[in-house]
């Protein structure tokens, strides 16, 4: 019988990787440099992680753990009575929020108080029951179904996100299908993820797609354009993705960690300003430690790690708090030179 | 006893700091963050911690450790507050993303400044070695031009106002440097004098160059006129020859021959606007690329010395300048301060010119337009154009009644009346933007002037099949298209009347203003 940690590194100016009493917090909390346990001895039904900017959200089967500072309307988007109302619930950078209800309707609002005011005032996508996936991009979102067709819409202003012509039979701003995903030589794509400018496709094989990019902003990883692509990552099958704002996690079969792309905030859990090939994560975990999935949030990553041995229930607070502090030292990216902001001069 | 300039600047950052401060309490203060409609508030939670941070901090120099961590976090809130501009139209972007990142520049430019060795120089401290106050100042600009081109300078409280004072006091704290000439460390700091820092050759040239790389004819010469009173240019406005078709285009010289700017305050020396930009080093957009309608064209922030430097021809192309003068850094790249208010972002320079009287007519609006009209504007709106020799504006045209004078330089204007409609090739909407307003003809092109774009040729043959049959045909319909054309000499202003199709180019190196105004 084992358990599950939650292990993050970036981005923390709300504390949103840190599931702490209040009062246990630092007054202005540091990011983390590498990756660091930030939970543990979560139950076994343990779902999923998902972070936002300024928040990050741990589901288990019976409540929501939040970490950092959630605004009220997001608070009751992705309240537990609402997931359990709607199938699948996602939103946007751009504030844009879409909902699976039960009924296989794709429900899409301007924003969460919107859909807090009035749930019926949204745009309707029907004929979506088969959808697995929903993840969102900055601007836009993309969906997963059962027979691994994925379908993508979002802001006509950035079509490369899109991974599909935007014509007037087939318009930017409705979920239609990516044409270049289906009949793959490593199989249909079992997992999908978002985030800034970028979408992945992962297939039944470990083959790993991305699409997407924006005109002002360098791109995390080489070849990014309006078409599927393969990325090759050393030949190795990719077994889970994950995508921020400006990087990319990957999981290899063979259980190692990869990163890619911007480390302003340690989001990469390594020592460089940038990776700008993939690059392994050394980790420290014990020998019966496994990182089941990855996870990104904007500008920070996770890792969800098992445990297959039987240990103390309780991991002393101290133990974790000594590891965090020394965390939180090691920034030695925190020290930027003021003149180097590249993304303010890629107007 | 007046206050030392870097005193006031001092008190105006901590005023700054402590008005956000207040500023970012949800719902208090009527037009500040806390209170606008909409206001991310983690966001603006983060914000206001980083200027408690910063209100804590009894000096700036001996806490190295705090200033790291709020240095980044600024730096975190400006990036993040730049890509949500992406997620709207510019005109679009709501007032408190815009104030967010005005409010988080003013912080970083106040954490600059207080820690900066300047003022540590001037509160009579210890000139540190290794420190570089020239590189210092350059970044301190940088960041509150950043502001104003990024995100208006907004603000009700602080905003632009906040940003101007700043920095006329900033220059004041130059200003004063040499006076302490005979002490040893202050001769480092004499390099700040904006006018003495890099000095280059562009300080010494009398003007800019007025060379002509093409030439370029008139053949439908436009109607001249001398100065024109306001009376009559209104009843030149109301009684138009052709009452179907409006006023027509009409150049009036001596409109600007009492302006600064062509007098005393000489626009077309370098070493003038040079010394008007914090010695070149205030940031202005410029266009890269022929036209905004060609492949690979962008827009980049650079400051004014290296737009200068960079993009502009030597004064004469047979001139001897005792230091080499910097070329062009690529030959294929053009560079185009266009549409841009410079004249707000650097107030000095509005008090070099006059908005003429003739905008202040009632003019009719645009026979042609069906739909709603353009708002109506209170002020004229001013816009400053300029560039080397060949930068062009495409045809197109805009929902305003436009004077453009002519100030430095010689352009080239061609206008097509606004009733030729279809014949004129407007584009359709392109990556999600309405392009209506812009032709598919390109002038230059079709005259001879400019290569054709390599794709369009391309596009071209894929297209019709025969690409030089295609363009061919193409030629003979544009040629058939009656239009008026002119070069404005300094001193000239052309009226163009609102819906009436422009291609402007710049024939020597070209500094104009334009007036829109309904």
């Amino acid at each position: 019988m084992g358990w599950t940690e939650l292990h993050a590194a970036g981005f923390n100016a709300w504390s949103q990787v840190l599931f702490k009493p209040k009062s246990r917090r630092p007054e202005e909390p540091k990011d983390l440099a590498v990756f660091t346990r930030v939970l543990s001895s979560l139950t076994n039904d343990f779902r999923d992680v998902e972070s936002h900017l300024s928040y990050t959200l741990v589901t288990t089967s019976s409540e929501t753990l939040i970490a950092g500072t959630i605004p009220r309307e997001q608070k009751e988007l992705f309240s537990l009575p609402k997931r359990s109302s709607y199938r699948l619930i996602a939103e946007a950078a751009n504030g844009k929020v879409t909902v699976l209800d039960c009924a296989g309707n794709l429900r899409m609002y301007d924003s969460a108080r919107q859909f807090c005011e009035n749930e019926k005032d949204c745009v309707v996508f029907p004929g979506y029951s088969e959808v697995i996936q929903l993840v969102a991009y900055e601007v836009g979102f993309a969906v997963l179904d059962r027979k691994g067709r994925v379908s993508t819409w979002g802001d006509e202003r950035y079509p490369m996100c899109l991974g599909r012509e935007a014509t007037e039979a087939s318009p930017a701003n409705f979920p239609r299908l990516v044409r270049d995903l289906t009949d793959l030589p490593s199989g249909n794509i079992l997992k999908i993820a978002a985030g800034g400018y970028v979408i992945a496709a992962l297939t039944d094989g470990g083959d790993l797609y991305c699409w997407g990019g924006h005109a002002a902003q360098v791109p995390p990883i080489r070849r990014l354009d309006g078409t599927p692509n393969l990325v090759d990552i050393d030949e190795q099958e990719i077994s889970d993705v994950a995508v921020g704002d400006s990087h990319l996690i990957v999981l290899t079969e063979d259980d190692k960690v990869l990163v890619i792309g911007n480390n302003s905030n340690g989001q990469l859990g390594i020592d460089a300003k940038r990776a700008w090939t993939w690059t392994q994560v050394e980790l420290k975990l014990g020998e019966q430690s496994t990182v089941m999935a990855v996870r990104a949030g904007p500008k920070n990553s996770f890792l969800i790690v098992e445990n297959d041995w039987e240990v103390d229930e309780d991991m002393s607070d101290t133990e974790e708090e000594a590891e965090m502090d020394e965390a939180e030292d090691k920034v030695p990216s925190a020290t930027p030179k003021r003149s180097e902001d590249e993304e303010m001069r890629d107007v | 006893m007046s206050t030392p300039p870097f005193r006031q600047l001092s008190s105006h950052c901590r005023q700054a700091i402590e008005g956000i401060y207040n500023g970012c309490d949800n719902g208090k203060h009527p037009g500040e963050l806390g209170s606008l409609p909409g206001h991310d508030s983690p966001l603006v939670q983060l914000l206001q911690r980083q200027a408690s941070v910063m209100m804590n901090l009894p000096d700036f120099e001996s806490s190295l450790g705090e200033t790291t961590l709020l240095r980044k976090r600024l730096e975190d809130i400006l990036s993040i507050s730049y890509s949500k501009f992406y997620h709207y139209l510019f005109s679009d972007v709501p007032l408190w993303l815009r104030q967010l990142y005005t409010d988080a520049s003013i912080l970083k430019f106040s954490e600059q400044f207080l820690s900066s060795s300047l003022a540590r120089y001037l509160a009579g401290g210890e000139y540190h070695k290794g420190a570089n106050p020239d590189k210092e100042l350059t970044d301190m600009v940088k960041t509150l031009d950043l502001a104003i081109v990024m995100a208006g300078a907004a603000g009700a409280k602080r905003g632009r106002a906040w940003i101007d004072e700043a920095l006329y006091l900033l220059q004041q704290c130059c200003a004063e440097l040499p006076a302490f000439e005979d002490v040893d460390e202050v001769r480092q700091f004499l390099n700040l004098k904006s006018e003495h820092s890099l000095p280059t050759a562009w300080d010494h040239l009398p003007s800019f160059s007025t060379f002509e790389p093409v030439s370029i004819p008139i053949s439908q010469p436009i109607k001249r006129t001398r100065r024109l009173t306001h009376e009559s240019f209104q009843s030149y406005l109301d009684s138009p020859a052709h009452r179907a078709t409006g006023a027509q285009p009409l150049i009036i010289s001596g409109l600007a021959d009492d302006w600064p700017a062509r007098t005393t305050r000489l626009w077309c020396k370098p070493s003038y606007l040079l010394s008007r930009t914090f010695g070149g080093r205030r940031l202005v957009p410029v266009e890269i690329g022929r036209s905004y309608v060609d492949e690979g064209w962008g827009q980049e922030l650079i400051t004014f010395r290296e737009f200068i430097s960079s993009y502009f021809p030597p004064s004469s192309p047979t001139s001897t300048l005792d230091s080499p003068m910097s070329l062009p850094t690529s030959k294929k790249d053009v560079a185009y301060l266009a549409q841009h208010p410079l004249l707000t972002q650097i107030p000095s320079l509005r008090a070099d010119i006059t908005i003429p009287d003739l905008c202040y007519t009632s003019p009719p609006p645009n026979p042609f337009h069906r739909g709603p009209a353009a708002e109506e504007v209170d002020e004229p709106k001013l816009n400053a154009w300029f560039g080397p020799p060949g930068t062009i504006t495409p045809l197109h045209t805009d929902p305003y009644h436009n004077l453009l004078v002519q100030v430095v330089g010689r352009k080239y204007v061609r206008l097509y009346g606004p009733w030729e409609g279809r014949r004129m090739r407007p584009r359709g909407r392109e990556g999600g933007i309405d392009m209506s307003n812009t032709s598919e003809w390109d002038v230059g092109v079709e005259e001879g002037w400019d290569e054709r774009p390599l794709d369009e040729d391309l596009a071209a043959i894929t297209e019709k099949g025969d690409g030089d049959e295609a363009m061919e045909s193409s030629a003979v319909a544009f040629k058939g298209i009656p239009y008026v054309d002119c070069i404005l000499e300094p001193g000239d202003t052309l009226y163009i009347p609102v819906g009436w199709w422009h291609y402007v180019r710049s024939v020597s190196v070209s500094f104009s203003v334009s007036f829109w105004w309904n």
